[in-house]
């Protein structure tokens, strides 16, 4: 595991070699395409922009595939223990994340977001939130921050170090 | 440019399914732990590891997680059926997940906030 002052120093040489990549495309494009002069630069602006832009994402996949970004705490309550509202979360965001790159793909459009999915994404984020905001407002009330506080028969786990699992 | 849309559209694909299936593939391998997703801890004095909680199954936790899932498949089917625009929740299944998400969150606070109060009364 990288120590604190070598976390993201691996991305340094590999955002230079995305740069050069996209600078290389971009002058591939305005020199061996034909067409007039702002089509070209249209071309390079898009597709470098494109080019970019992916080879940032799939950077970010693979760091994550490699472990270099860790998420497997991604469900988890800093006391340990899987948080349900922190799931329910991550589902939807998923869900309507995924339903999004679909109909963008199909129609090449940006839709239009219905209120009722904004209302189903605004409960599950408060309820992760409020969710945090009852393990913190349990935390103050046993008044040392450190005693334990997740006592929860419906809830999800309470940050704290003598919480048990 | 129409290649270009093309490409994205592609990208986009690429990106976000790569990611769905990393984490979906961490959560089946136990990179991602779900162990105690369905376990509350209730305040218990006498607990067997002195730390003044035990673990229990939640009725609470339970539904709220079976009707989340009942409401993203949902979704997701009606998205695959007409990917053109984002499909309409029905208010009765917004209500409900509402409703499900607002019991989980009260069970919650009973347990943590009255559990407390109950000590300070003793």
């Amino acid at each position: 595991m990288a120590n604190n002052e070598d976390k993201g120093k691996w991305f340094l040489p590999l955002f230079g070699v995305m740069v050069v990549v996209t600078i290389g495309i971009a002058i591939f494009i305005g020199i061996y395409v034909p067409g007039d002069a702002v089509t070209k630069l249209k071309l390079s602006i898009g597709y470098g922009a494109l080019v970019l832009v992916f080879l940032f994402g799939f950077a970010i996949l693979a760091a994550i595939a490699s472990d270099k970004i860790n998420i497997s705490e991604l469900l988890e309550e800093e006391s340990g223990g899987a948080s349900t509202s922190r799931f329910q979360l991550v589902i939807f965001t998923f869900v309507i994340g995924l339903s999004f790159v679909l109909i963008v793909a199909t129609s090449g459009k940006f839709p239009d977001l219905p209120t009722n999915v904004l209302a189903l994404l605004g409960i599950s984020a408060s309820t992760y939130g409020v969710s945090k905001g009852i393990q913190a407002g349990a935390k103050n009330g046993d008044g040392t921050g450190t005693q334990g506080t997740n006592t929860q028969a419906g809830g999800a786990g309470a940050g704290d170090a003598n919480k048990p699992k | 440019m129409k290649s270009l849309v093309t490409l994205a559209s592609s990208g986009a694909v690429v990106l976000f399914g790569g990611f769905f299936a990393l984490v979906f593939w961490k959560l089946f391998n136990g990179s991602i732990s779900l162990d105690g997703m369905l376990e509350g801890d209730v305040r218990d004095q006498n607990g067997s590891d002195g730390s003044g909680f035990s673990s229990s199954p939640s009725a609470g936790r339970t539904q709220m997680l079976l009707v989340t899932l009942f409401v993203a498949m949902w979704y997701l089917l009606q998205v695959i059926h007409n990917p053109r625009e984002f499909p309409k929740l029905p208010d009765a299944m917004v209500g409900a997940l509402a409703g499900s998400q607002a019991m989980y969150l009260g069970g919650k606070a009973k347990s943590m906030l009255v559990g407390q109060l109950r000590d300070w009364l003793k």
